[in-house]
């Protein structure tokens, strides 16, 4: 099979390239602990905002917990069309691990201006953790179009 | 000779045009919501009753009908001429058109009904009608028959053409219908075996998770369904309707076989943020994506080397003069060449939603249509109205009514997609402004982003504009009085240095082991997993 | 265009590349720095 000898050079120039593009990535992830969200726990997605069956149906105002000084976790339960609670207050420093689940279709969660970006699908507990040096106010906004109410659904982080 | 072929090209464009019309008017209207000119309390009483309702018409209509008709009517022409012979069983591309076409109307009533705004993704436990999903289905099994067609029309002509190689466009469209055939397995299995048992309630919940992995399975590969034809176009007929060559006839089928083994065992890439899969398998993913990086690279510089050779031929010179000396005046290689260029972007944006964690920064957020429109809305959609310039005279008979409106079409279209796909880009990357979103009614809306949202509205208005001027086109040829003084032929592209092509490259069986082998590879670990993590607790919700 | 379609090398096309590959970079790049600057998450 005959290729043009400049093409033959470009193409190893877009494989070396994708090659460069791919290190980029992995030292991404593993230099600078950018990760993509992975199983954390399944729940019964009919069951998971019963009142004492998981962390998901403690009171709204119960569910932002502080574990220790500077570690805090919120159990958000995404519904049509609300994330309950809708607003989180941590201060700054603080290390965050956030927990969000549905309890009726997929929805999405993105806090904005962040890299925390996660599908919500019911019977799935999606988990990412982020600590936020500075203080400001993030709104987390759905991004799968979840019914007719879809626009309306978000919450605000406020570091104080 | 090929009035049969004729006939079904010509039907299929029309139920394809006439999609694209109805989707197509829905897309001025969302960039116009989200710059506050709301129009849906009014299109309320016209019976669309939310703006979710038109973007499922929008997606439904654009993504899946306007494609699957037009490549199934583009590739019934190209492969008989390519060929030089009719299709074999005529009566196995009519009847793939009747299921196609009903499966549409099936699917209508519920989607213009309100009983499936569930966008073209349909992602459970969002649950439609059932006419929904049998409509759907149609739609794709009919397509199969038209495939099945064209292979038993190929197997006929190899064994009368002992030892000659494929004409390259027929191979092209054959090797995105085998493609395609493998593909759809995904949509429909997650169609017959997970959502039409839960929704005829023959089982109580569906486990969500393993549905978006079952379609995701087609989705992907679904792009390159709607791209391989594109490409079939711009390797095989624009350099010769450039006056150009084929640069490199070799490379070009090596791409084709390279799509069809590396298009499907890469779905996860559309899931790098989904909970319920590893992130293993997401790795793998992430690393066959990026080996699709290749043959569109070999794509950008094989298409420009091929056009190269008819600028220069035409007289043009210097590094770069050569490029005014192709047929701009040519409306159907205008709109082929600004959809390469709109592609370029569309190509990147791609390239950065393959990237693993890279992906976060974007997925779900307004980037995403900004980047599609400018692979399937521009890539896809211009070069179907470049070839729609030729073809659809070339099949009814008649001369093009405007070659200055063509013209006028496929700059408006560029510019009005540069414009709207640069306000989602940013829009999405730097402000996190979601997508599938009513966004001019958001709680969340930004004062800042109004910049954007009012050049991403002026390019959906300009986009709206082009599209008018295609139907006043199309109408205005196919109603015209003007016969063609000679009927036009397929423009074929020669190769311009003959070579034999080794026969690896005129097999099918290494290929197909090849796509059979990586799609194992890819999914076979990811869905051993989910089936032993089933949760299939979901009931159906209707949301809308 | 019968006369001798005597081989010649694409540099039209070269340069071409050349700045398709800058613009890949660049545009690939700003997006992967964003995600750099937006910090650890996992």
């Amino acid at each position: 099979m005959h290729v043009d000898r400049t093409e033959k050079l470009f193409i190893f120039g877009s494989i070396t390239l994708i090659v460069i593009f791919a290190i980029a990535i992995a030292i991404s992830g593993i230099a600078y602990g950018i990760q993509v969200p992975a199983p954390y726990e399944q729940v019964n997605p009919n069951t998971v905002s019963t009142p004492g069956n998981s962390p998901f149906g403690a009171p709204v105002d119960e569910r932002v917990r502080e574990l220790a000084p500077g570690k805090y976790e919120a159990y958000i339960l995404a519904q049509t069309w609300v994330f309950q609670p809708n607003e989180i207050r941590i201060p700054a420093g603080s290390e965050l691990t956030l927990y969000v689940t549905s309890k009726d279709v997929q929805h999405g969660f993105l806090v904005q201006r962040t890299n925390i970006n996660m599908m919500v699908i019911p019977g799935q507990v999606s988990q990412v953790t982020m600590t936020f040096d500075d203080p400001g106010e993030y709104n987390f906004v759905c991004h799968e179009y979840c019914g007719v109410g879809h626009q309306t659904m978000y919450g605000r982080l406020i570091v104080e | 000779m090929y009035a049969n072929e004729n006939k079904i090209t010509g039907w299929n464009l029309v139920i394809a045009f006439t999609a694209l019309f109805i989707g197509g008017l829905f897309g001025p209207l969302q960039k116009l919501q989200g710059i506050g000119l709301n129009t849906y309390p009014t299109l309320s009483s016209l019976g669309i009753k939310s703006y979710y309702q038109g973007l499922t018409i929008h997606g439904v209509l654009n993504a899946l009908v306007f494609t699957t008709f037009f490549i199934i009517g583009f590739f019934t022409y190209a492969i008989s001429r390519s060929l030089k012979r009719e299709q074999k069983y005529p009566w196995l591309h009519w009847l793939a058109f009747i299921l196609m076409a009903l499966g549409l109307l099936v699917a209508a009533v519920p989607i213009l009904g309100n009983a499936a705004t569930v966008l073209y993704t349909f992602y459970p436990p969002m649950e439609a009608s059932f006419f929904f999903y049998l409509g759907l289905t149609l739609v794709v099994v009919g397509s199969w028959f038209a495939g099945w067609g064209f292979y038993f029309t190929y197997w006929r002509w190899r064994k009368d053409n002992p030892g000659e190689k494929t004409p390259f466009i027929a191979l092209a469209s054959i090797i995105t219908m085998v493609m395609w055939q493998i593909a759809t397995l995904g949509v429909a299995t997650e169609i017959l075996f997970q959502i039409i048992p839960w929704t005829l309630g023959w089982v109580e919940g569906i486990d969500p998770q393993l549905a978006r992995t079952f379609f995701w399975f087609f989705g992907h590969p679904l792009v390159y369904f709607w791209l391989l034809p594109a490409y079939v176009s711009w390797y095989g007929m624009l350099p010769k309707q450039a006056g150009g060559k084929m640069f490199s006839e070799s490379l070009a089928r090596l791409v084709f076989w390279l799509f069809l083994a590396l298009s499907i065992p890469v779905g996860l890439h559309h899931q790098f943020t989904d909970p319920g899969v590893p992130p293993a398998y997401k790795t793998i993913h992430w690393i066959l994506t990026f080996s699709l990086f290749i043959p569109s690279m070999i794509t950008a510089f094989s298409v420009s080397a091929s056009l190269e050779i008819g600028g220069r031929a035409n007289g043009g010179t210097g590094l770069l003069g050569w490029i005014s000396k192709l047929p701009w005046g040519n409306p159907s290689y205008a709109a082929q060449n600004l959809a390469m260029i709109l592609f370029v972007f569309g190509g990147i944006g791609g390239l950065t939603n393959a990237s693993y964690d890279l992906n976060m920064a974007i997925h779900n957020t307004s980037w995403v249509p900004g980047h599609f429109h400018t692979t399937l809305g521009s890539a896809v959609t211009l070069t179907f109205f470049g070839i729609a310039y030729w073809l659809v005279p070339a099949i009814s008979g008649k001369q093009l009514w405007s070659r200055k409106v063509g013209l006028w079409q496929a700059w408006t279209w560029f510019i009005g997609m540069l414009l709207m796909s640069n306000g989602l880009h940013i829009l999405g990357l730097n402000f996190g402004m979601p997508r599938r979103t009513m966004i001019g009614s958001a709680a969340y809306a930004s004062a800042d982003w109004n910049p954007l949202l009012i050049e991403a509205a002026l390019g959906g208005i300009i986009l709206g504009i082009s599209g008018l001027l295609f139907y006043a086109n199309m109408i205005g040829t196919v109603f015209s009085k003007k016969r063609l003084d000679e009927p036009i032929e397929m423009p074929v592209a020669e190769p311009y240095q003959p070579e034999t092509i080794p026969s690896w490259l005129d097999s099918w069986k290494p290929w197909i082991a090849t796509t059979v082998v990586l799609i194992l590879v890819a999914y076979t670990p990811v869905l051993i997993y989910l089936f032993g993590n089933l949760n299939a607790s979901s009931p159906g919700f209707k949301v809308w | 265009m019968k006369k001798e379609d005597k081989y010649k090398v694409p540099q039209g096309t070269i340069a071409l590349m050349i700045i398709f590959i800058i613009l890949i970079i660049a545009l690939w790049g700003s997006a992967y720095l964003t995600m750099i600057a937006r910090g650890p998450v996992g």
